[in-house]
């Protein structure tokens, strides 16, 4: 068995994680429920005739997983490419300074993101800055 | 003789018969002076004067008075029956010579007025009553009266242990019912929900119906594990959502008497979710990792821990149904699918499993499963990998 740390606590992390989503999912069926305006308005789209489909009415909870990896899988390559970048111009003697961060907001700005109202995608910043006047970003 | 002066003659008190007899000496004296008056036969009644009677009876009391005692004698020491013998042919002679005075002194032509004039009683009934039980052998009355205590004590022996037995049961019956509503306290100040429970199916509800029965339901799942069906349309929604009835699956009760473990959960499963990632470097080594399940007990009190594990597992399965419901609409990954088991593609070299593992399989062990099928899996290529359903069977824990 590997006992990676990070791995095991990656799992982790989508453990607690799927719990918050299902709270989540609660409230929302309670506001749903009673009829408030937060939840009247998710709805708005739909025609008030027809009931929500099953596939609608429920919240992803393995969308954001997945999303969450996905975008895990592709902070590492971008910054593996940027990082490859980064050394070539080194080698050829540019100054370059990089900057990788991968998650731009602070913790409580992520689980306003992930769990809260918000859209559930998180972003982050990387920059290059060659010969200090040139700028790589990346959003 | 018994006819003539009564049963209880021989019980009588020396005073009533001294009141009796003057009274019959009245009687007898009245008759005689009727037959004074009667001079027909009026020359015999002066041989036997009152002052003689009255001689004699003085002369004979004393002797009739143990005459008296000697039946009691007779009944009370059937044991002694010598002495019984002894003291029954004295009052036969006492007797004997009674009869015999009276008869000479009585004259025949009142016989019957005279209290004294008896006839001789027949000498076969104090003969009858002299019969007395043969003695019993002194082993054998030590062995009756042995056998005797000795079926007292046994009895007095059984009776002692059902009074134990019913004090013993009494004692449970009490103590677990303390058991019980401390449990309950114990839960409702954690404020875990008390709920009295349904009723069982024909129990009697009305008025003469027992209101006490113990039947708290704990429900420790979330509130809106079940959308409360209120018009068609929900109902509706609710079987395309095939909701599986979490709520009625996280109740748990209060064990009544019977059962070891105080509280008994009726659905549960004990499994427990185990998510895994499985990823692929690019030199082509597998990694897997498991989450750490938090087994520990959070708390000291084995109630609350017990409720705990039954709440996390009936979390647990709510969020593998809705990822399961989840796995149909993904837009970009792949999924397998079993019964307990959840196996998605998250990214080219990452694989997401969850999966519901029963309490009793070690998590090292699933893991080094798991990874042995990765990475046979993986070795087919990945268009291959996208299509091929690995056979998946789980063993049934349930």
């Amino acid at each position: 068995m590997d006992s990676d740390p990070i791995s095991r606590a990656r799992c982790d992390l989508i453990y607690n994680f799927l719990h918050l989503l299902l709270l989540r999912e609660h409230s929302r069926r309670r506001l749903a429920r009673i009829g408030a305006p937060d939840a009247a308005s998710s709805r708005l789209h739909t025609d008030q005739a027809f009931p929500l489909t099953s596939i609608q009415s429920t919240v992803a909870l393995l969308q954001p997983v997945i999303d969450l990896l996905q975008y895990e899988l592709l902070c590492t390559r971008v910054k593996a490419e940027m990082n490859n970048i980064v050394q070539i111009l080194r080698r050829a003697g540019v100054p370059v300074k990089f900057h990788f961060d991968a998650v731009g907001e602070d913790s409580a700005g992520v689980l306003e993101s992930l769990i809260g109202t918000g859209t559930g995608h998180i972003s982050g910043v990387t920059t290059i800055r060659i010969d200090n006047r040139r700028v790589v970003q990346d959003l | 003789m018994f006819l003539e002066r009564g049963y209880d003659f021989f019980n009588q008190d020396e005073e009533q018969r001294q009141a009796h007899k003057p009274a019959d000496d009245q009687g007898a004296a009245s008759q005689s002076k009727d037959t004074v008056k009667q001079p027909s036969d009026g020359q015999t009644a002066e041989a036997t004067s009152p002052e003689a009677l009255s001689n004699i009876r003085l002369e004979i009391l004393p002797q009739l008075q143990y005459v008296r005692v000697a039946p009691r004698l007779l009944i009370h020491r059937l044991n002694l029956p010598s002495i019984a013998l002894g003291e029954m042919t004295l009052a036969k002679d006492v007797l004997s010579l009674f009869a015999a005075s009276t008869a000479h002194t009585s004259f025949p032509s009142a016989p019957h007025a005279d209290p004294s004039s008896v006839s001789v009683p027949p000498s076969d009934l104090l003969a009858s009553s002299s019969v007395s039980q043969p003695p019993s052998i002194a082993s054998v009355q030590s062995f009756n009266a042995r056998l005797v205590a000795g079926g007292k004590d046994e009895a007095l022996r059984k009776a002692s242990e059902l009074f134990k037995v019913a004090t013993i049961a009494v004692e449970r019956g009490h103590d677990v019912g303390a058991r019980y509503w401390i449990d309950a306290l114990k839960i409702r100040r954690r404020n875990w929900g008390l709920t009295p429970a349904p009723l069982a199916f024909g129990m009697p509800t009305g008025r003469g119906a027992d209101r006490t029965t113990k039947d708290f339901l704990i429900s420790f799942g979330l509130s809106e594990c079940m959308l409360f069906p209120r018009t068609h349309t929900q109902i509706l929604i609710q079987i395309l959502q095939a909701s599986p009835g979490f709520r009625q699956r996280a109740t748990g009760q209060l064990a009544t008497y019977g059962s070891k473990e105080s509280i008994v959960f009726p659905r549960r499963q004990r499994t427990i979710l185990c998510v895994s990632v499985m990823t692929m470097d690019a030199s082509g080594t597998q990694r897997a990792a498991c989450n750490t399940i938090a087994n520990e007990p959070r708390d000291d009190d084995p109630l609350q821990t017990t409720l705990h594990e039954a709440q996390r597992e009936v979390l647990e399965q709510e969020i593998f149904s809705l990822l399961i419901r989840n796995a149909s609409i993904l837009p970009t990954s792949s999924v397998r699918v079993a019964e307990r088991l959840l196996v998605v593609e998250a990214t080219q070299d990452t694989e997401i499993r969850f999966e519901l593992v029963s309490l009793h399989v070690t998590l090292p062990s699933i893991l080094t499963d798991r990874l042995a099928q990765y990475s046979r899996s993986s070795t087919m290529g990945l268009h291959l990998k996208r299509w091929t359903l690995i056979p998946f069977r789980e063993p049934d824990v349930i």
